[in-house]
């Protein structure tokens, strides 16, 4: 009886220190996060949910937005500008996206070797990503000069006649190949992420691979992929976001910043920034532009998730 | 634990080349900001004028100062309306002589009316004044600023630069009714500003009591800041267009500059033949860097044509006209028919706009932006001159101004003092301060110091039409656009008439402008 009693009576008090104890845990976990959550809410949902609603009015930033109704997303349907710009980002993601996960994945696996002095490597693979777009952009700028350019003069060093170097960021046919060029020369970003997951691929499944028989190739293919696959899911992701949204390179390579020659880098975000901010500033329609944009990366990200079953190991699923 | 330590490596690495980087974008941005409508080609000279200057001008404007300056001293310790009225009268008095004499004698009359204006010094408060200087140019403002205390000391002036994306900063704080009292605009967003309230109509201030001789002014050059009739700014920087030409280049083919600068666009083309050497790579002229719509504007004007209807709604049937056709294609006769210009992607490919610094172009036809370098950071390795932009055989010259103007804003708080302030900024005081040369004297100084400042300042301004680019705030959103891009797009591809490029860019334009014009407001 005392026993039931004493617990009838302690139980209320141990539950509410518990209660508090949760409570302020939650606090504490809110406070923490708080410089996040308000710089979320803040500077980027708010800004959101304020350019969904500016994307249904006529808005230049001198005079309050009037009413537009569907106009401004009607109107990019039938802008040669946004589907040109549509083409280039598109054929850009096409070709940048798998080019960068291959490279930074093959540079990873070398820098991954036991070799006096790797540090020295990983570290110049990595430098082109803490330089800032704007001064790779300038320098690239230099590297493809129709004349005077390193690439050019390369070119003219094993045998290519004068006549026939391309004008590279003068030319609408070499232009976005340029860019393409240049971007994966950031591939050091994507490399480390993958030494780090080689680095945790435990090697006792090598070894069982190498007492079974198993080849180079085939323990790259069976062991290596797999373990890395959720990595390579999450290249694939953030490489799909960035692409789309490339815009310093195409702003400072074109002739004028306009996205030529012939709109031939006219990227999606580059044609937005002109919509919005050249011009007599079209936000409204810059904003509705940004939403479609957003969409089509989220539909791809969302694809790109669903497929994920298919080819993503993850040890935990299976156990 | 190596791995550890390397990360560690790295991130230092990071560190520092970001903030080198850093650090060159920053000086990057301060110069590429000031590169258009810059004053510092005029800085240097400037100084230097200031300095030798003719000593009549010098004592005629320390007289003016000090005179205003005791009548104003005056007017706040009477601060009896009365004094005031008398004052302002004495003096308006004097500027309508000093007016008149000027008008009389024309251009001769270098020296300043006595009393250019009539200064309200009893103003306070503070006077924001919002720009997009930085570095050297906004050196000589402080001085501006300085120099205006000094006459006003109850005025606080508080600069605001803003060097990258001014015009969207600027137009933010207009809707947002914070933007400066006085703020600078460039030719692109003025028709903006006035449409959209944020400049005030200057013209009761400039002809009211406390207004400013406007004789002091090149006249089309002040015509720039008016949008159907009135005036909404200020001229701050400007230039037109002339001709640099290498006189090594001209004495070795044998031809003389024109006598007077009296020379025609057939000839220009003549003397491009004649100093061509295609064998050496040698140009007889080029424009600076690509063709864009300005550069033609002036031949466009000789032969008749436009961009668009004054009134700013109509651009297909003008820009697409066979007379504007014609002059769209007058380089590509030089380019494609005489070979004598080079094409855009051999500038881009050859050195760009040092063709001409290398010798290796005879005429260049651009604004006085190169005139400091040449001057003085960049000085040229041979004799070179500058001409006036020829003119169409029997048709009076034409030209194109590149410009900036001082607005005050139509919601200032302190109107007064923005206006004394916004005076004062485009006085001759200032204008010495900053190679400003909207003020003949000023340029007559300027060009009697260093006479190949002419064609660019005095010759040019008495040629200067409206800008087009004022008819209608929608001008860089549609010929601004769909014609550079098209006459970009074309030089690249070596396209040898521009017949199609100019008609898509009409039809384009006149799509696009139609639109944007139906959104209203």
């Amino acid at each position: 009886m005392a026993v039931i009693n004493e617990t009838q009576v302690n139980r209320p008090v141990k539950q509410r220190t518990a209660n508090q104890r949760k409570r302020s845990e939650t606090l504490a976990f809110y406070a923490f996060i708080s410089p996040w959550l308000i710089g979320f809410i803040f500077l980027t949902a708010g800004p959101m949910i304020a350019t969904l609603g500016l994307s249904f009015t006529y808005y230049d930033l001198a005079s309050p937005p009037t009413w537009a109704g569907l106009d401004n997303y009607t109107h990019a349907f039938s802008d040669p500008d946004f589907w040109q710009s549509l083409k280039v980002t598109g054929l850009f993601v096409l070709f940048y996206l798998p080019l960068s996960i291959v490279l930074g994945l093959l540079i990873a696996i070398l820098m991954n070797q036991n070799i006096k002095g790797i540090a020295f490597f990983r570290t110049i693979y990595y430098m082109p990503v803490v330089v800032p777009s704007v001064a790779s952009a300038v320098l690239w700028l230099w590297i493809f000069h129709p004349s005077r350019g390193l690439l050019n003069n390369a070119l003219g060093a094993v045998g290519v006649p004068k006549s026939e170097w391309p004008y590279w960021f003068l030319d609408p046919n070499w232009a976005l190949p340029a860019i393409i060029i240049m971007s994966l020369w950031g591939v050091g970003s994507g490399m480390i992420i993958y030494l780090a997951g080689l680095k945790a691929i435990p090697q006792n499944l090598y070894e069982a691979a190498s007492i079974d028989g198993a080849n180079p190739i085939q323990r790259f293919w069976n062991i290596t992929i797999p373990q890395l696959s959720p990595i390579i899911f999450f290249q694939v992701i953030q490489g799909l976001i960035g692409a789309f949204q490339v815009f310093a390179p195409a702003k400072i390579l074109s002739p004028s910043g306009l996205g030529g020659p012939n709109g031939s880098t006219l990227f999606y975000v580059l044609n937005l920034y002109n919509v919005g901010f050249g011009g007599s500033h079209q936000m409204g329609y810059a904003s509705a532009l940004s939403w479609i944009l957003f969409v089509i990366i989220m539909a791809c990200t969302l694809l790109v998730f669903r497929s994920s079953s298919v080819w993503v190991y993850y040890e935990t699923e299976r156990n | 634990m190596s791995r550890i330590s390397n990360i560690r490596r790295l991130s230092w690495l990071g560190i520092f080349s970001l903030l080198v980087t850093l650090v060159l974008s920053a000086c990057g941005d301060a110069t590429n900001t000031t590169a258009p409508a810059t004053t510092a080609p005029a800085a240097t000279t400037a100084a230097a004028t200031t300095a030798a200057a003719t000593t009549a001008a010098t004592a005629t404007t320390a007289a003016a100062t000090t005179a205003a300056g005791t009548s104003a001293a005056a007017t706040t310790s009477a601060a009896t309306s009365a004094a005031a009225t008398t004052a302002a009268a004495t003096s308006a008095a004097a500027t309508t002589a000093a007016g008149t004499t000027a008008a009389g004698t024309t251009e001769a009359a270098a020296t300043l009316p006595a009393n250019y204006n009539k200064m309200n010094t009893s103003v306070k408060g503070t006077v924001r004044f919002g720009t997009w200087e930085g570095g050297d140019t906004i050196t000589q403002i402080n001085q501006v600023i300085d120099a205006f205390k000094k006459v006003y000391p109850n005025v606080d002036v508080k600069l605001e630069a803003v060097p990258t994306d001014y015009g969207t900063k600027l137009q933010n704080q207009i809707a947002a009714g914070n933007a400066p009292d006085v703020f600078q605009i460039g030719d692109g967003d003025a028709r903006l500003f006035v449409d959209k309230g944020g400049a005030e109509d200057l013209t009761p201030y400039i002809t009211g009591q406390y207004g400013l001789d406007q004789s002091i002014y090149y006249e089309n050059v002040l015509n720039i800041g008016k949008v159907d009739g009135k005036l909404y700014y200020m001229p701050k920087d400007w230039t037109g267009m002339g001709v640099y030409y290498n006189k090594k280049l001209f004495a070795d083919a044998g031809i003389t500059a024109p006598a007077n600068g009296d020379w025609t666009w057939d000839q220009f083309r003549d003397m491009a033949k004649k100093l061509t050497k295609a064998d050496q790579e040698q140009w007889g002229a080029m424009y600076f860097d690509q063709i864009n719509h300005r550069d033609i504007y002036p031949i466009l004007l000789a032969n008749g044509a436009d961009f668009l209807s004054q009134d700013g709604t109509k651009i297909q049937g003008i820009l697409d006209s066979d007379a504007a056709i014609k002059s769209f294609n007058f380089p590509n006769q030089m380019i494609y028919t005489d070979k004598s210009m080079p094409d855009l992607k051999y500038v881009k490919s050859n050195g760009g706009t040092d063709l001409f610094n290398n010798g290796k172009v005879g005429m260049e036809i651009f604004a006085y932006w190169s005139m400091a370098d040449y001057l003085g950071a960049k000085p040229l390795d041979f004799d070179w001159g500058t001409l006036p932009l020829p003119h169409m055989t029997g048709k009076a010259p034409t030209n194109v101004i590149y410009w900036a103007g001082l607005a005050m804003n139509k919601k200032s708080q302190n109107k007064d003092a923005a206006w004394e302030f916004l005076k004062f900024l485009s006085g001759p005081e200032a204008g010495r301060i900053r190679g400003q040369f909207s003020i003949k004297a000023v340029a007559q100084e300027l060009i009697a110091k260093e006479p190949r400042y002419a064609p660019f300042t005095s010759i040019a301004a008495q040629y200067f039409t409206p800008l087009p680019e004022l008819r209608t705030r929608f001008f860089n959103d549609t010929i601004g656009k769909y014609l550079d891009k098209g006459l970009e797009d074309a030089q690249l591809a070596d396209t040898q008439d521009f017949t199609q490029v100019v008609k898509q860019a009409a039809a384009d334009s006149q799509k696009e402008l139609d639109r944007l014009r139906a959104q209203g407001s």
